[in-house]
């Protein structure tokens, strides 16, 4: 709270500038309003991109300039703009207050809260709009970002700073996975270690699924470090374009103080869908699938402002992880296609993999990261290497396999560990791992510990074995959480401790 | 229509300044439905674009008009007396409105309170 003498002051001094200055207002009249796209003349001096308003308060952003007229979009319900209402200019940019504030808390794309509770405290305004950071200010990826689950981080790492698009069909555990990738960065909000902030953007989601998302960050007490960005299926189309843009001015204000951030767009085939439809209503040019002409643009001046930045520059960095999803597996759709070309890398769900069980859904052999192995810490790299000989191996014996011809003893085994392998890499939801533990699930499978354990119990072997090491080896997890390259010495504790927990195991 | 053969007719439609209903009916004659629809609009357009609308807080409009139909020349200028500013002038030259009075200074005061 102000006290009131400085309030006195700031009005006094107003009032004395009030008092010569010609106010000189730059304004328009509404000629057409067709669902929230209003159509106005004059307003000759508004920029691109400049947020105005209306009579009556509501605000719109300016999105095309013609001869003699402007095209804005409604950021609010528009129903009741009618022709001749007046527009005024506001000289601002689309931006959004950000402070410390924001961690924990619910907005729109505009800041306006949606969790009930106060407004978010007086921050920095950061624009929805900005140039990406150019090439001198960044380096190359080289801290990894640990999603906690095991396929990704061993098969396909991310590194901070990284794009890594998250794609596959409905209801195929692509949510989940971003989820838990921002619960397992609780690990990073220790002593000693670096901490990731969150923002998780839902565009066009129903709000029952919102709830749920938020509900379970809050259990989890991953909202702690997160905010989260909502434009619903209900909200306006402007609300669900700019959506995105404001997660990422979100991220950019922690970013700029020099911490990493994770943000998460779910999804971005939805952004594109509103994005269309506005631009239908512009009556812009429709190309491929009725989508604009700039389309590419959209996603890539957004997915551009992910950086690394280096240490010259605060070393501070955003990572994104974008949605899509596809229809009937196929990559080679239009916005698929872009965002692919655009990002570093994609990790790919499948529905046949889903529903015969492998959960997370993750298909090794169209799923990379381009610069995230720059990132795997030495002890992932040491087991991860093995582990995807081993899948690869699997994969093309099964084929031969299928014929039912009689199998050599050597083949049938690798085929036994390959199945295990597999079996290994399935994790439930909402429960990351830590990297220690990731090392030992991956370890058990490679190391041939469970060649004698039947496939069905390998899940339940895997988290009995971590309970064990927990209670009593947390020495060997902490020292593997460090990621360096386990020693020979440490290789033999390992080895010990599965037999001497193998002992005890029934299965 | 194009916008060029469109601006030619709006500004051959008036005469000394002022829209001639004569040449507005000629040049009816002329259009399809489409095409009147458009004219239209740029009529609308073009007399908006080519009017001030002084608003003061006196009745001696009539010194006033001349004096800024000198100053806007040659747009359209009315003067009109409008008592709500209380004080002070407000000129509208299409999209650009300068304000002078008191009534708007009270607005911002209460917006700036407000906030
Ligand atoms: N690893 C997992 N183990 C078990 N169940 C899972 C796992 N991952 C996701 N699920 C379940 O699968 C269902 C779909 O998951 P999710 O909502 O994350 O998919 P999605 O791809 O985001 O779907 P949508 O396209 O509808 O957004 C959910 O009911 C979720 O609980
Ligand atoms: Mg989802």
């Amino acid at each position: 709270m102000k006290n009131p003498d400085e309030i006195i002051k700031s009005l006094e001094k107003k009032l004395e500038s009030f008092d010569q200055r010609l106010e000189v207002k730059n304004v328009g009249r509404v000629v057409k309003n067709t669902d929230g796209v209003i159509v106005a003349t004059g307003l000759s001096l508004a920029q691109m991109g400049e947020l105005v308003e209306f009579s009556d308060k509501t605000l719109g952003t300016v999105l095309n300039l013609d001869e003699d007229s402007v095209s804005i979009i409604a950021l609010e319900k528009s129903d009741h703009i009618e022709e001749g209402d007046e527009i005024k200019k506001t000289g601002k940019l689309l931006s959004i207050n950000v402070s410390e504030d924001i961690l924990g808390r619910v907005v729109n794309p505009l800041g306006e809260t949606k969790d009930g509770k106060v407004k978010i405290k007086k921050g920095k305004d950061m624009p929805l709009e900005k140039i990406a950071a150019g090439v001198v200010e960044r380096e190359p990826v080289n801290t990894p970002l640990k999603t906690g689950i095991k396929p990704i981080d061993a098969m396909i790492p991310i590194g901070r700073g990284q794009r890594e698009l998250i794609i596959g069909d409905r209801g195929t555990g692509k949510t989940a996975v971003a989820i838990d990738a921002i619960i397992n960065q609780k690990g990073t909000h220790k002593k000693g270690q670096k901490p990731v902030y969150c923002v998780y953007v839902a565009i066009g989601q129903k709000q029952s699924t919102i709830a749920q998302v938020v509900e379970k960050l809050k259990e989890t007490g991953a909202i702690d470090y997160t905010t989260i960005v909502v434009a619903s299926a209900s909200d306006a189309a402007s609300l669900l374009y700019l959506a995105p843009y404001a997660g990422v001015a979100i991220a950019e204000y922690f970013m700029e103080k020099g911490n990493d951030v994770l943000v998460v767009y779910d999804d971005l085939t939805k952004h594109a869908w509103a994005y269309r439809q506005i631009s239908l209503v512009l009556r812009r040019p429709a190309g491929r699938e009725a989508y604009p002409g700039d389309i590419f643009y959209l996603h890539s001046r957004l997915l551009e402002r992910a950086v690394k930045m280096n240490k010259q520059n605060g070393n501070g960095s955003i990572t994104a992880l974008p949605i899509i999803e596809t229809q009937a597996n196929d990559l080679s759709a239009y916005i698929p296609t872009n965002v692919i070309s655009i990002t570093d890398g994609q990790i790919f769900f499948q529905t046949d993999l889903f529903y015969s069980g492998i959960r997370p859904a993750i298909d090794p052999g169209n799923s990379v990261s381009r610069v995230g192995g720059a990132a795997q810490t030495s002890s992932m790299k040491s087991v991860a290497s093995k582990m995807r000989l081993e899948i690869a191996q699997y994969n093309n014996l099964a084929a031969f396999a299928q014929f039912g011809s009689e199998l050599d003893e050597e083949t049938s085994k690798q085929l036994e560990r390959g199945k295990r392998t597999i079996e290994i890499l399935k994790q439930p939801q909402y429960q990351p791992l830590s990297e220690g533990l990731e090392y030992l699930s991956i370890y058990l499978a490679t190391s041939g510990s469970l060649d004698d354990t039947p496939l069905e119990a390998i899940l339940r072997f895997e988290n009995q074995y971590h309970e064990f090491m927990k209670r009593k080896y947390q020495n060997i997890i902490d020292t593997l959480d460090n990621g360096q390259k386990p020693s020979e010495d440490l290789l033999k504790k390992i080895d010990k401790s599965i037999l001497e927990f193998k002992k005890m195991f029934k299965v | 229509m194009d916008k060029k053969l469109l601006r030619k007719l709006v500004l051959a439609s008036y005469t000394k300044g002022n829209l001639d209903e004569d040449k507005v009916a000629k040049i009816v004659k002329y259009l399809k439905k489409s095409e009147l629809r458009e004219y239209i609009k740029a009529l609308k357009l073009f007399e908006m674009q080519n009017t001030v609308l002084v608003s003061v807080t006196t009745d001696k409009t009539k010194d006033l008009k001349k004096h800024f139909e000198k100053i806007f020349f040659p747009k359209k200028v009315y003067v009109e007396y409008d008592k709500s500013l209380l004080a002070g002038i407000k000129i509208a030259d299409f999209d650009n409105i300068y304000e002078l009075n008191l009534k708007n200074k009270l607005e911002n005061l209460i917006k700036h309170i407000s906030e």
